[in-house]
Order: C-alpha cells, then structure tokens, then sequence
C-alpha cells in the first residue's frame, strides 16, 4: 500500500517539474535578449571566396564578412563603403576610389590599397563574376590608400556593380597563402568574421569586434543548412529558427498567418525562363524553339509551378531595369501554330529532350508542367532530377545540358544585365550558358551598353525584344516575387528586389 | 480455388489427392482467422481496382493531362478524390497508381523469391564451401538495410520503373535465400531425400521435387509479407524522388508532391497515404494468416 503511495507520488512531482520546467523556459526568452539569428538555408553554398560564388545562398553569407568599396542599403541606396569618396575621369573610364584608414581585417591586419586592388582584380579575372566585371578592365594602387579602376568603356551601372557580393574585399595575404583553404574560411573586414563551416549542417558567423563602425547588434549567426524546404518552413512556424528566404509558395498564405512571423514582398529583380541549349542539335534550330515559344501556356505554368505568386514575363529584361519596355508582347500560347512551326522544322511526330532539373520546387514543378504542355506538341521530356550543385556545373558552368529552366536574379537595375548572358562574347568567359551567337544580337547590346543617350539605348532594347520574338533564344516565363519570412521580433529586415541581405542591420526587440 | 483440386481428384493419382487434402486444410485453418480474410478481401479488392482502372477512368485524361483550371478542388462529385495541385483527378491517380504499386511489388518479390530460393537451396544442399562462399555474400548484403541497399543501387543505375524493381528484388534476395537454407538443412538429412538419393536421382531433381515443396511454407509467408514491404519501398524511394519518374502516378510520389499542401489540402497527402497503408495491411493480415496456416504444428 505504502508503495503504491509513494509512486503516486513521485509521478504527480515529476508531473509538476515537467510543468513548472515547461513554465521556466517560456518566462527565460522572453525576458533574455536573444544574442544569436539563425537562417535557414535551403542548400549549401559550394564557396566562400566571393569571387567565385554563383548562388544566392553563398552570396548571402560573403556579404556578413566582407565590405564593399561602395555599399549598397537595405533600401537599395548606394553609400560609400570602404571607399570614403571617389572620382571619375573625364571620358568617364577610370575611377579614383580614396580607401578607408584604419579598417582592420578579422585576422588583425590593416586594410591597404594593396588588397584592394588584389580584390578587384581577382574578381575581374573569375569566370563567375562576367555579369558585373565585364565592363571592368583593371585595378592598381596609385598610393597607400588610393586604388585606381579602369574601365573598358564608360558604364552607368558601375557602382551598383561594385556593390555586388562578388566584389567583397578580401586579405591578400590570406588568399594567396592558400586560396582553397580561403574558399572554405575566408577573412574579410565585414561586420561578421568566419567561424566554422560543418559541411551539410551550417555555416556560423559571429560579430566582429574591431569593425570600423559599430559592433554589429546580433552577436551570432548560424547559417543551418535544410534541404528540405517545408520542413525549413516548419521550423520557422515553430520557433527552431528565425529568418528565411524565398519561402516556397505553397507556405506563404500559413507564414502569413502565422502570429510569431513576419512576412515581407517585394517584386523580385528576377526573371525566370525556359533555357534552350542554342548549340544542340535540334533547339539550334529557329522553328522548334518558336514552336515551344508558342507550346508554352505562361499562365497555368504560374499557377503550378509559383502558386499564382509571379507575373508574366514578355521580356528577357527585368522589369526592375531601365530600359524594360512595358508594353512589348511576346509570342502568345497557340498550341495550333506550335505543331504547325513544329512540322515546317521537321519535326512532325516531335522528338525527345533530356530536361535537367533539380529537386528543389522551383525547377522541379516547372519540370513536370513544360513535359505535359512540350507533350501536347509531341515534345517528350525527360526529366533528370539532379542535385543543385551537379545542376550548376552542368547548365551555368559547364554549358552541358539540352534543356532546363533557371532563375536569372539582375545585379544592377539596368537592361544591360542581359549582356552577361547573351553576348556571343561571353560564352567562354562568362555566363552565356545558351550559347547564343547572334551578330545582330552582338550589336545591339553593344550598342545599348556603350550609347550615352537614353532613347538610344532603350531603342536598342527594344530591338532586341523583337529580336527575342523573332528568335526565341530563350523563353522568358514570368517575373517573381521575393519575399522573406521572419520571426517578429526581429527588427529591421527590408524585403530587397536584388535579395542583398545584410543582418548587420537587424536587430532584435 | 477449391473448384481446381476439386478437378484434379477426378485423376486419381495419389500424390495429387494427397496434396489437395493438405491444401484443403490449409484453407480451412485460414478460413478461421477473420483478420486474415479481411485482409484477403482488401487485397483482392485492391487488385480488381487495378485491373478495371482503365474502366473507372482515362489514364491520359484524367490522371496525367494537366489542368490547371481546376487545379486544388476538394472532393466533390466530379473528383470523389479531388483534384491535385496540376489539376489532375486524385482518383485516377490513385488507382493507376496500385497497379503500379501492386505489379512492382510482386514483380520485384517474384524476382527475388525465384533467386533467393536458387541460392539458398545450393547453399544449403550442398553445405561446405558454397555454402559458405554464397552466404557469406548473402551476409553483406543483409548487412545493409534494405531500403539503403536499394537507395544505393536506384543512385547507381538511376531512377526509373525498371531499376527499381531491379534495385528492391535484388535487395530482398537475401532474405529468402537465408529462409529456405534453414528450411533445407531441417530436410535434407531426412529419410526421404536419403530414399530418393539411394535410388539415384539427380540432385537437380532432389532439389526441384523433393525439397523446394516440403520447404514451401516458410517462403509464401515471406513471399507475402515481403510485398508488403516491397509498396512500402517503392513509395518511399518515389517519395525520395528515386523512383517513378513523373508524372506516371505513384503512390509515395503522391505523398511526396501534397506534402507541401499539408496545411492546406490535406486530403492530398491523406489519400494517398490510406492507400499505402490498406495495401500493406492487407498483405500483412495475409502473411499473418498464412503463417498460422501453415505451422505444421496446427492440425484440424
């Protein structure tokens, strides 16, 4: 009798414990400011070493560690960053930037003209920086604290260029002593220093003490790496962690629901689009790729694939950019004239194309639709579902694929940002993974790029929109949105058409 | 089933009688067990579907044409099973997909009864050094779970109908060859096989007629349960995204695609689900039952 008792009792205190335990934890965070920001990434990045990341998620994480020569707001205004002030030349070809004293690296040095002329130049010379560097010629030191940037050519674009992740300043010393080690720990004179990478788990920062403006607010940053982009959002929506971007479009209307989260939107500087190998044997061919121009049906693709969160796009020009002509109309959906350009190519009966996607949803579910609507003009697609590293050596890198689709985010506001990708010019060099060769193409982002006056140069856009049309190198899809999901009490986040975010300006309540 | 022995007694060989007796009895034992028979009915319930999906509905239309319109509906009379996030009809897919779920399962256990039986009744007739050779090759693969056995082998060839019925027979071989090279070591060193063998027939034959049917028992209960597990691995490798590739309606790849609707569409990831677990339930209750049929330690 007196056992049973005493176990009656025993539990009814464990019961109690669990209880006020409960209890204690909830009061603890409430009360405690928290010191730490965890984000949640849905892939991870293959570098650190600015000049060579490609990704979003990369680029979010070298923009905590590094300073740019000129900073780019969360409002998107261009203030001066490690350069205190900076001049142009006549011609507008050369520009003095007067470096910061006394900016320390993370690794205790001081920050020389020397290592930021190394920074540009190393930029300039990567393979995945061709979309911002590609006006840009050369740096060199003029003296201790003045480096001198050389242009090819005027370029008005320049300084939000300069702004991009990829043009981080980083120690020289530290690189050149083993440029693979810097890759996975790199030093910068950003807010943030490098703490540790755990491969397939997270990246963590923390804040860094001699930065030259204020210590940052949140001392630690994890970067926790979930493949998985539901359960990235479960974790969200139970507190397990604090911020996180693009949120997968069926999860928007819950986030937005959700009391403990804050949802911010903003139209995204990023366009999505049908990308067609121009040198593979069949899609080399004018007609087939008029004909899936016309076979695609933009609007049930904006349904399945984004949840209806996209806009149309006629255009391979952002609609953020100067120079998107707003009015310009793409070919329409004509299943009818798909079969019949289909049939004039040779291709009556259509043929089989290998469609390189990843597991990810964005690439996925626009996949599974292209291969029903392609189906319907007797194009069979198929899918091959690879990991997002193997999908960007293979399609961005490696210009190695048939067909895919991609997600092409613009550096700087301007129309010029489709040089990068459709220049004959930038196919070895740079990000013209479609392979286009179009002289008359050539001439016209020339044109558009060097031009001085604006009507010109929104002419020559115009141009090659209904060269676009004519040809359809590649098919533009629909515009989204961007967005980011944040636990409320988190203080200053800016949704960011370019997607440039920098938690040294968050805080927490 | 009765009506088949039935016929064969009219024969009147011995050996048949003899054998639909057992078989009778069989039946009757696991006609005892409700649980069993439930299973039993699912199962064939389950299989008509899938023989008479083509009437129920058009696989062209109905399960794989998009239809973004009506993409997302709750079911209604129209779409019993709603619509999916392609506008596709829930039902067809589900019944399009258990002939896929049901045919790879049985394909993939047939395939691996057949090997494991072949390399467990060498392993065990003959003993020694083949024995010890086959198991052993037999014990490296059990090593591995067999859903990473097939992850790895679908990872390898790549994904598609055909590797993953090659990667799920080729993991369960183990299992079976494993079952009948105990059941065969209990038999072999009996006096009948001593008869057969001090007559002269050939091991084949001993093998063949003498001992895969006295070691039967053991492999139709793993047969049966082993297809139950085989749907299981199927959906989740085409829930991974290693298995049927789209947009051929699959169970697990179902589930895989609602998942990110579960806030809002549960019914897209609950039908799906129900379907996976009627079918392996029933096979289990079958398994279940046929093992207490066949415990030769139970008679009439």
């Amino acid at each position: 009798m007196l056992r049973k008792k005493s176990i009656l009792t025993l539990s009814l205190l464990l019961i109690v414990a669990i209880v006020l335990a409960g209890c204690g934890g909830e009061t603890k965070s409430s009360s405690d400011k928290r010191d730490n920001l965890i984000y949640v990434f849905d892939g991870e990045p293959q570098t650190l070493d600015c000049a060579k990341t490609s990704d979003q998620l990369a680029y979010t994480v070298v923009y905590q560690i590094h300073d740019y020569l000129i900073d780019r707001l969360p409002d998107g205004t261009l203030v001066p960053g490690l350069a205190e002030t900076w001049e142009y030349s006549d011609d507008g070809t050369e520009i003095t930037f007067h470096i910061r004293e006394n900016v320390k690296f993370h690794n205790g040095d001081v920050l020389t003209a020397e290592d930021v002329a190394f920074s540009l130049n190393n930029a300039i010379g990567s393979s995945q920086t061709s979309r911002i560097t590609s006006a840009m010629d050369s740096a060199s030191v003029v003296d201790e604290n003045t480096v001198l940037l050389k242009l090819k050519h005027p370029f008005g674009a320049i300084e939000y260029c300069l702004a991009n992740a990829q043009m981080g300043i980083v120690n020289k010393k530290a690189y050149e002593e083993d440029p693979e080690a810097f890759a996975r720990h790199p030093v910068g004179t950003g807010a943030y220093q490098f703490k540790e990478w755990k491969t397939g788990d997270s990246i963590t920062l923390t804040a860094f003490d001699d930065y030259y403006k204020d210590k940052a607010s949140i001392e630690n940053i994890e970067f926790r790496i979930m493949l998985d982009s539901d359960t990235a959002v479960m974790a969200l929506e139970n507190g397990e962690v604090d911020f996180t971007f693009d949120i997968p479009n069926t999860a928007i209307k819950k986030v937005q629901e959700n009391e403990n989260l804050e949802y911010y939107v903003t139209n995204a500087a990023s366009t999505c689009y049908v990308v067609l190998n121009n040198e593979h044997e069949i899609l080399s061919n004018k007609k087939v790729r008029q004909a899936i121009a016309h076979a695609i049906d933009k609007e049930a693709l904006i349904a399945g694939a984004v949840e209806g969160y996209g806009v149309p796009a006629e255009t391979p020009i952002s609609t953020t950019a100067f120079g998107f002509p707003a009015d310009f109309k793409n070919r329409e959906y004509d299943v009818e004239k798909a079969k019949e350009l289909l049939a004039e190519a040779g291709y009556p009966d259509g043929f089989k194309i290998v469609f390189t996607a990843t597991e990810t949803l964005n690439f996925k579910k626009p996949g599974e639709i292209l291969q029903d609507q392609l189906g319907a003009i007797g194009i069979e697609l198929d899918i091959k579902d690879v990991e997002f590293s193997v999908y960007l050596d293979d399609v961005i890198s490696g210009n190695n694929y048939e067909m895919a689709v991609t997600e092409q985010s613009t550096a700087y506001p301007d129309a010029d940002h489709i040089y990068s990708l459709y220049h004959s010019s930038m196919i070895d060099v740079g990000r013209n993974f479609i392979n286009v060769r179009n002289d008359q193409l050539d001439e016209l982002l020339d044109r558009g790029r060097v031009s001085q006056d604006p009507d010109e140069r929104i002419k020559a856009y115009e141009e090659i929109c209904e060269l676009w049309k004519e040809e359809c190198f590649t098919v533009p899809t629909y515009a989204l949105q961007t967005d980011i999901a944040a636990n409320k009490n988190l203080k200053g986040v800016i949704p960011h058409s370019p997607s440039v975010y920098k938690i040294y300006h968050y805080s927490w309540e | 089933m009765m009506n088949v022995y039935e016929g064969t007694k009219e024969t009147g060989r011995r050996k048949t009688v003899k054998r639909k007796s057992q078989l009778a009895s069989i039946w009757t034992r696991y006609k005892k067990s409700q649980l069993a028979m439930a299973g039993l009915f699912l199962l064939i319930l389950l299989i008509v579907i899938a023989i008479v999906a083509p009437l129920l509905a058009n696989y062209e239309q109905d399960a794989i044409k998009q239809n973004m319109p009506i993409r997302l509906q709750s079911p209604s009379r129209e779409h019993i099973f709603g619509t999916d996030h392609y506008g596709r009809d829930v039902f067809a897919r589900i019944i399009f997909g258990a002939r896929i779920s049901l045919s790879v399962g049985l394909a993939s256990v047939f395939i691996s009864s057949i090997l494991g039986v072949l390399i467990g009744s060498i392993a065990g007739y003959y003993g020694g050094k083949i024995d010890n050779l086959l198991m052993r090759l037999m014990d490296v693969l059990l090593a591995l779970p067999s859903i990473f056995l097939a992850i790895t082998i679908v990872a390898a060839l790549g994904p598609g109908l055909i590797n993953l019925l090659i990667a799920i027979s080729i993991s369960y071989v183990p299992r079976f060859s494993r079952i009948v090279r105990s059941s065969i070591l209990s038999i072999k060193n009996q006096e009948f096989i001593e008869a057969a063998r001090s007559c002269g027939t050939r091991d084949r034959r001993i093998i063949l007629k003498h001992i895969i049917p006295n070691a039967i028992g053991p492999i139709i209960v793993e047969a049966t349960l082993s297809i139950a597990r085989a749907i299981i691995h199927v959906s989740s490798l085409s829930f991974l995204g290693l298995g049927i590739k789209p947009p051929m309606p699959e169970w697990g790849s179902m589930l895989a695609e609602g998942k990110s609707y579960m806030g809002s569409h549960q019914y897209l990831v609950i039908i799906p689900g129900i379907a996976i677990v009627m079918s392996v339930m029933a096979l289990n209750l079958i398994g279940d039952g046929l093992r207490d049929a066949l415990d030769p330690r139970l008679k009439n």
